[in-house]
């Protein structure tokens, strides 16, 4: 395979389209110890939802436990789920090998990630690496449509948040892309 | 400038440890052929209590989805159940017991010779190389422990209550926590199998859920009428020999043939022998074959699972050999729980990059 070159980190490029899809563009600090549940209300897909129906997604959800460089998910990998980052760090990555991946996000306590495969199971669009030891709390596809199904009022609010939130995700692409054009335009390289 | 051929063979950890699992995976599988026949009876139990829940599950999450706790919903279906199966015990019981009975005493005590030999004299006076004596006696310990083996499990009381309300027991507790213990065994796949694991679960569960559900349908249309076919025809334990082979018809390629076969073995006995009954109920049997297969299974059973004829014919095979009868009936659909389980996991070991 030949070897790929690594882009040219100046400031003309000094932010990736990727931070708009990876990125945790609902920035909010976290403290170290924080419940579960607390962790929940943090996270936009859960916004205005009643105790109650945060505990039943409390039960939905999967603990797992990742060593440092371990991935949780590979590029490529069907996906299954969205990730909420309880403990520790986790990084994402695009590219394949180690010495040509490219990092797109940082995410740390209370942050998210690959909210998209709980719609499909479309190959996922980047790696997900634990950087240091970490809890991750997952939230799967599976699960999701059978909350739909036993309880479709709360799975319809869960939806439409997730609806709004790929929304958000979206404008911020539209915007990064308007300004990625204008700086092209400004140099001339597209007229 | 030709470098002389080493042989070299390298231990990586990560091949000690795949051929580790592969071992364990095989051991495991033996172990579990061993324990199947010792242990025949609670697997069968097992089985039939995860077939149930299957089963049952769409109806409590029926519940569920109109707003009654987990609990209370598997409780409701679960009363429903008994209640439905009481008001058909007591409706049917004095029905089905006495022919149960006659049954089991006309095989076992009035020894299976009796009965065997009124039909082989039957037989024997039709078609003459039944006579020879070496067939006859081949026939009847086979047709002995066949039914010896079926009987044994219905006719012991005792044993019988007590597997029955382990059935019921299993399967509450399958439909109310079936999906809290998925979860607690899922937590244990270590992480590089994990994701993989969940798709192929749920994929699994709802391509088998819908053809047991189908297949079930099926078999109880084709139960009735055969029942309906036999009370017609005063073919004596008309409500048994129907409900068998509305069971049986399950089993492919043998099973309408298992399902027609006791029917006419109890119309040849009864009616001395009368090649006419035997016409009667074969064509019968062929109609009602008939109509399901135009008319039912096209509508209901998608052809998801689909197993090789060779396949199908040695898994019955080996369904009746590990445990009687039941293992026939239950032998397809575990071989269809274990094909699309593999293919899924073909599926799964591809797309995330083990195999």
């Amino acid at each position: 395979m030949a070897a790929k070159e690594k882009k040219t980190n100046n400031s003309f490029f000094s932010f990736h389209a990727g931070d708009a899809i990876w990125g945790n563009i609902f920035k909010k600090k976290a403290s170290e110890e924080e419940t579960t549940m607390a962790i929940l209300k943090r996270v936009p897909l859960f916004k205005d939802m009643t105790k109650r129906s945060l505990k039943e997604f409390e039960r939905l959800l999967h603990r797992r436990t990742y060593k440092a460089d371990e991935a949780i998910f590979w590029e490529g990998e069907p996906g299954v789920g969205m990730y909420i980052v309880q403990e520790g760090t986790v990084a994402i990555y695009k590219g394949s090998s180690e010495n040509e991946r490219e990092e797109l996000a940082k995410l740390a306590h209370g942050e998210f990630f690959g909210e998209l495969a709980l719609l499909d199971e479309s190959p996922r669009s980047a790696t997900a690496m634990a950087l240091e030891d970490s809890k991750i709390l997952g939230l799967f596809r599976p699960d999701l449509l059978e909350l739909i199904d036993r309880k479709p009022r709360l799975g319809n609010k869960f939806l439409f948040n997730l609806a709004l939130l790929i929304g958000e995700r979206l404008k911020h692409t539209n915007d990064e892309l308007q300004t990625l054009w204008d700086k092209l335009e400004d140099t001339k390289v597209i007229t | 400038m030709d470098q002389p051929p080493v042989l070299s063979v390298r231990f990586n950890p990560g091949t000690i440890r795949k051929t580790l699992s592969v071992l364990a995976l095989i051991l495991g599988f033996a172990a579990l052929l061993i324990l199947i026949p010792l242990l025949q009876s609670v697997f069968t139990i097992l089985i039939i209590a995860f077939f149930l829940a299957l089963i049952l599950n769409p109806i409590v999450n029926f519940l569920e989805n109109r707003g009654i706790a987990r609990l209370l919903a598997s409780v409701l279906v679960f009363a429903m159940i008994l209640f439905l199966g009481g008001v058909g015990f007591k409706f049917l019981a004095p029905r089905i017991t006495k022919e149960i009975k006659q049954l089991s005493s006309g095989v076992d005590e009035q020894s299976p010779g009796e009965t065997l030999q009124k039909l082989q004299e039957n037989l024997g006076n039709k078609i003459p190389f039944l006579s020879n004596p070496m067939i006859q006696k081949a026939l009847k310990t086979k047709i002995d422990g066949l039914l010896k083996k079926t009987f044994s499990l219905v006719v012991n009381i005792l044993s019988a209550v007590v597997s029955i309300i382990m059935l019921a027991f299993i399967t509450f507790f399958l439909l109310k926590d079936g999906r809290r213990m998925m979860k607690t065994v899922v937590s244990w796949v270590p992480n590089r199998y994990f994701e993989m694991t969940l798709i192929i679960l749920h994929k699994t569960g709802t391509q088998l859920g819908r053809y047991i559900r189908a297949q079930l349908l099926v078999a109880s249309i084709v139960g009735s009428l055969s029942i309906l076919a036999l009370y017609l025809l005063e073919i004596k334990y008309a409500f048994f020999i129907g409900a068998m082979a509305g069971l049986a018809n399950m089993i492919p390629y043998f099973g309408p043939i298992v399902g027609a076969v006791p029917a006419i073995i109890m119309a040849l006995i009864h009616n001395d022998g009368s090649l006419e009954i035997v016409a009667v109920v074969a064509v019968a049997f062929a109609t009602i074959q008939l109509f399901e297969n135009i008319f039912v299974s096209p509508f209901i059973v998608s052809k998801s699972v689909e197993l090789h004829p060779m396949t199908v014919i040695i898994v019955i095979l080996i369904g009746g050999q590990l445990v009687g009868i039941f293992g026939m009936l239950l032998a397809v659909p575990t071989a269809s729980i274990i094909k699309v389980t593999a293919r899924e996991l073909h599926w799964g070991l591809k797309n995330y990059r083990i195999l």
